[in-house]
């Protein structure tokens, strides 16, 4: 791959770091610190789409190097896989800027100001974590991620709250330390630990000490991809305000996790190696697992938000399912998934939200009525649920039906039932919301829309998706990305690209 | 400047520490300037001997023109020049923090011009101590500078009053037992070579026989400094004093002392001993017992509700993790070693400057008081912070760089002794976790308790005076700037390090 040296790269993750003293310090005139907010998000956004171009043709962008430790640089390279999340973050952080405004308006809530410096520090983390070039980086930034959404989480400040941040920091921060003790050891076996299509890891080793070392480098992303068993911090950090969770969901942390699995699976051990270590299958089986399992957790779960957080569990277990199978069309299929559950799922954040802050409710069985006294909200909802369950022209379809043509390649039948399965369950606890909200009766005295800065990111989100169904290659040209990283990471692994195994 | 400077590095603390009571006595206005253009002076010095011996090789200085193995001489490598450097830039730190004055009771001791006089010059003693140790290449003059600075610690220890003295009087007593243990070992040493030169005695003890003499002083010498490195288990002294010595002492004291014993210990051992068999299975030992003293000292800090006790308990880890890589000895380990010696001197100054602090004016030491204080001094807290998740090993500040190397040499390693120091350092990063979080948490999304809040005299000002609150925020930028320019340290020190031993080990018959 052709690396041009360049300072964008540093421009996009240092926009949101950049503008976090300043948010700070404007804490007195909010307009000013909102402005802070959306300058740093359009400079991320112009750096991630001034290197588009280049990553299509081949080539990547490529900061100068800050030598940190020995072979092992701080730097940041924009690859078509992290440039598909960097884009991503910086459409999404854009749209959850302008609902946060409205959401923490409407609700009054206090601290705004270090909610949205902090947020700032979020989406810079998630930056770096896309853009990461080796190991060391990919930890500093998924590190300061942690941090960075801590306040965000513990937000509320009551003792119950706090108890949940708590959970939240034992999961990701332990995870981050097992973590740290595999990058080191995968750095003293392959100096500089650069990702690299297809891996780097081949040989380095025995296999005994690269399954182990696989083990610890899953475990470390896999706790914030909320993958069973390690999911359980997911469902309690929904005590945070509604934007947040959102973020949380769609861009920064659970998204960075199964992010940095198909790093993982394609960039530092590549599909042959994991072949021949036989953990495809495994880590497979644990993700339909999860997505089963999730799926059906869901079901019973009559609380909004954490009924939407079970959904994530399991939809970014297709991203793992993805990178376990590791044919260029899963992978492709699990690269585009990022994009699609990003903006299904950040629409359905968003629904959520504008029902609480205009209604207060926050369970399901209370929202009859509703569909009717809030028309937009709950038709950008439906978007998002259809998406979700993998409907035909929305792009939950598209990332589901190449992950299952890339499951046939590598002849594992059994995916596509559980993709179909996993469909009908999202139907089945997606439906029901809709159900309740449109046909039940319900309270509907002095009940309506909220205000625009909640009710335009939905409606937007939603029509995004829609034009992605429809073209997943429009706008930001998320498909071809998908396709690009996927085809580096196969190029080194000639033999998936006739489909059959040895 | 190579002729001047290392005569200068160590003379102007000791002559200072004489001078400066002098003046408090006679113009009382000037003691704080002086005190402090001293303090200026000798990092300056130390600054320039890391810059001249980076640039143009180590320096050998003979004191009065005797050269070794007959006079003493002095010894700037990197190495050396890099503990200078954190001794007398910590110094300069605490030398600001004194004008806060002795705490818990602000007003009683210290009072008057003289008394600080007084403790200006005991600063200075223990900074003249201190580098001296550091640049002796004679074993016996480094156990005259241990001495110097362990009497210049415990009058500041101690000049705290009431707990403090009783603190005092402990590491009094077990630092006591380590010169005296160490004396015995380098007579032994001498009695075998007739020398007390470190070049010397590395040339000669090849051709000693390995009989228990050897042992002995082998033992005996790393028995001592390990009390004075508080090597778990001879810890015994450390959390007392750390927590008792009055803030602007502790800040210091807590930062660079037991560090400066680890660094003679891997002056001797490392490289001076390294070549005998009692030597090598001392540092495997040290290794393991590095292990133990992370586990238990992070397993104890955890379980402290007091914040400042909590910081000493998670100084023997820290320790433990220094001299796990002293132990092991590899370039890697080394460099990890001084990293965190770094890491950890600049994270635990800041810490007690703020702890002791914040003891002092809010009345209290338990996590609790310090609920709320983000609100009240955000930017003071966002230091400690910064402390705190460097303590963890957080990227990018300075101590996660630390770990790392530590880490790696660890696995490089490999064996039962650096499986275990992998685990042990992976492990206190966790209780690590733990409890600095609970502080941090406290302090950021925790409000008062209500009837704190009515009874409380707090008042809604600053939480910490400006000669603690400098100090807390300058280091914090150094933690961080330690972090990321890091090289340039590991290209000056570690080569320096390797042509040492390795030039040792060349001159063994």
């Amino acid at each position: 791959m052709t690396e041009i040296v360049s300072l964008r790269p540093l421009l996009a993750v240092g926009a949101g770091l950049a503008v976090v003293l300043p948010i700070l310090l404007s804490g007195r005139r909010p307009a000013l610190r909102e402005g802070w907010t959306f300058l740093a998000g359009a400079v991320q956004l112009g750096a991630a789409l001034s290197m588009l171009p280049a990553a299509l043709a081949g080539a990547a962008h490529v900061s100068p190097a800050l030598p940190l430790l020995p072979g092992m640089p701080l730097q940041f390279r924009a690859d078509p896989l992290g440039l598909l999340f960097l884009t991503l973050s910086s459409i999404l952080w854009l749209a959850t800027s302008s609902y946060s405004v409205g959401y923490l308006r409407s609700l009054g809530l206090k601290h705004q100001t270090g909610y949205f410096a902090a947020f700032a520090a979020a989406v810079a983390a998630a930056a770096g974590v896309a853009l990461a070039a080796n190991l060391l980086t990919f930890l500093i930034a998924y590190e300061v991620l942690t941090l960075a959404t801590w306040p965000l989480v513990v937000h509320k400040r009551t003792s119950g709250v706090l108890g949940s941040g708590r959970s939240y920091l034992a999961y990701t921060l332990i995870a981050g330390q097992l973590l740290l003790g595999a990058v080191v050891w995968a750095g003293t076996l392959a100096p500089g630990a650069q990702f690299t299509p297809g891996g780097f890891l081949a040989g380095a080793a025995s296999d005994g000490v690269l399954r182990v070392l696989f083990v610890l480098l899953l475990v470390g992303v896999g706790s914030k991809a909320a993958v069973f068993p390690l999911h359980g911090w997911l469902p309690a950090a929904m005590v945070a305000p509604t934007p947040v969770s959102a973020l949380l969901h769609a861009v920064a942390v659970v998204k960075a996790g199964a992010f940095g699995v198909l790093r993982l699976t394609g960039w530092v051990f590549g599909p042959d190696l994991m072949h021949d270590l036989g953990l495809s299958l495994p880590l497979a089986l644990l993700a339909a697992g999860t997505i089963l399992m999730a799926s059906l957790r869901a079901l019973g779960e009559d609380h909004f938000k954490r009924r939407l957080a079970y959904s994530t569990i399991s939809q970014l277990s297709y991203i793992v399912l993805g990178g376990a199978i590791g044919t260029p069309l899963a992978l492709a299929g699990a690269a585009f998934h990022i994009v699609a559950h990003g903006f299904l799922k950040i629409t359905l954040f968003f629904c959520a939200g504008s029902v609480y802050a205009a209604t207060g409710r926050e369970h399901i069985s209370q929202l009859g009525g509703l569909g009717r006294a809030m028309p937009f909200t709950f038709a950008a909802f439906g978007v998002g649920a259809l998406g979700m369950a993998g409907v035909p022209l929305l792009p939950g379809f598209i990332s589901k039906w190449n992950l299952a043509l890339g499951a046939l390649d590598d002849h594992q039948v059994w995916v596509v039932a559980v993709l179909v399965l996993s469909g009908l369950l999202n139907l089945a606890y997606y439906l029901p919301i809709l159900r309740v909200a449109v046909f039940e009766p319900g309270d509907r005295r002095d009940v309506g829309e909220p205000s625009a800065w909640l009710v335009a990111p939905p409606v937007f989100a939603a029509l995004a998706a829609i034009v992605l169904g429809l073209n997943p290659d429009a706008g930001a040209r998320f498909w071809s990305l998908a396709e690009s990283a996927a085809q580096s990471v196969a190029a080194h692994a000639p033999e998936f690209l006739t489909g059959g195994l040895p | 400047m190579r002729d001047v400077l290392p005569g200068l590095l160590v003379a102007l603390p000791l002559v200072g520490a004489a001078l400066v009571p002098l003046l408090a006595a006679l113009f009382r206005r000037t003691t704080r300037a002086a005190a402090l253009a001293l303090h200026a002076a000798i990092f300056a010095a130390a600054l320039g001997l890391f810059w001249s011996a980076a640039v143009a090789g180590p320096i050998r200085y003979a004191v009065g023109g005797w050269p070794g193995p007959w006079g003493i001489e002095l010894w700037f490598d990197g190495l050396s020049t890099l503990i200078a450097v954190l001794v007398a830039g910590m110094a300069c730190f605490a030398s600001f923090a004194q004008t806060f004055g002795p705490d818990p009771d602000r007003t009683a001791p210290g009072s008057t011009p003289l008394r600080e006089g007084l403790l200006r010059g005991a600063l200075l003693l223990l900074v003249g101590g201190l580098l001296g140790i550091v640049a002796t290449r004679d074993v016996f003059n480094l156990f005259v500078f241990l001495e110097i600075s362990s009497l210049a610690a415990y009058t500041l220890v101690a000049s705290g009053g009431g707990r403090s003295t009783v603190a005092a009087f402990r590491y009094l007593l077990a630092g006591t037992a380590a010169g005296s243990l160490y004396l015995f070992g380098v007579g032994f040493l001498y009695a075998l070579t007739g020398t007390l030169n470190m070049d010397d005695l590395a040339a000669r003890l090849p051709s000693v026989e390995a009989d228990a003499a050897l042992t002995v002083a082998v033992v005996l010498i790393a028995v001592g400094l390990s009390i004075k490195a508080a090597l778990f288990p001879l810890h015994g002294w450390l959390p007392d004093t750390y927590v008792y010595t009055p803030t602007p002492a502790a800040g210091f004291i807590a930062a660079v002392m037991a560090k400066v014993s680890a660094y003679a210990l891997l002056r001797l051992l490392g490289e001076v001993l390294a070549g005998t068999d009692a030597g090598a299975v001392v540092l495997e030992i040290m290794i393991w017992l590095g292990v133990a003293g992370v586990v238990a000292g992070g397993v104890l800090a955890v379980a402290q509700r007091a914040v400042t006790r909590m910081l000493a308990w998670s100084s023997i880890s820290a320790m433990g993790m220094i001299l796990i890589g002293v132990g092991m000895g590899s370039a890697l380990a080394i460099t990890g070693a001084l990293f965190h010696m770094a890491a950890h001197a600049l994270a635990k100054g800041c810490l007690f400057f703020g702890a002791g602090g914040i003891r002092a004016l809010e009345d209290g030491d338990e996590v609790d008081r310090w609920a709320g204080l983000g609100s009240r001094a955000p930017w003071t807290l966002a230091a400690l912070t910064v402390a705190g998740l460097s303590m963890i090993g957080i990227p990018p500040t300075a101590g996660f760089f630390s770990k790392y190397y530590l880490l790696s040499a660890s696995i490089t390693a490999g064996g039962p002794a650096g499986i275990a120091a992998f685990a042990a350092i992976i492990l206190s990063s966790l209780l690590a976790t733990v409890y600095f979080l609970r502080v941090l948490e406290a302090a950021w999304f925790r409000a008062p308790a209500e009837a704190e809040r009515a009874s409380s005299a707090a008042p809604a000002g600053p939480v910490l005076p400006r000669p603690l609150a400098l100090p807390v925020v300058g280091l914090a930028l150094l933690i961080v700037l330690t972090g990321i320019f890091a090289r340039p340290f590991e290209r000056h020190v570690l080569p320096d390090w390797e042509t040492g031993t390795a030039r040792i080990a060349a001159e063994a018959p």
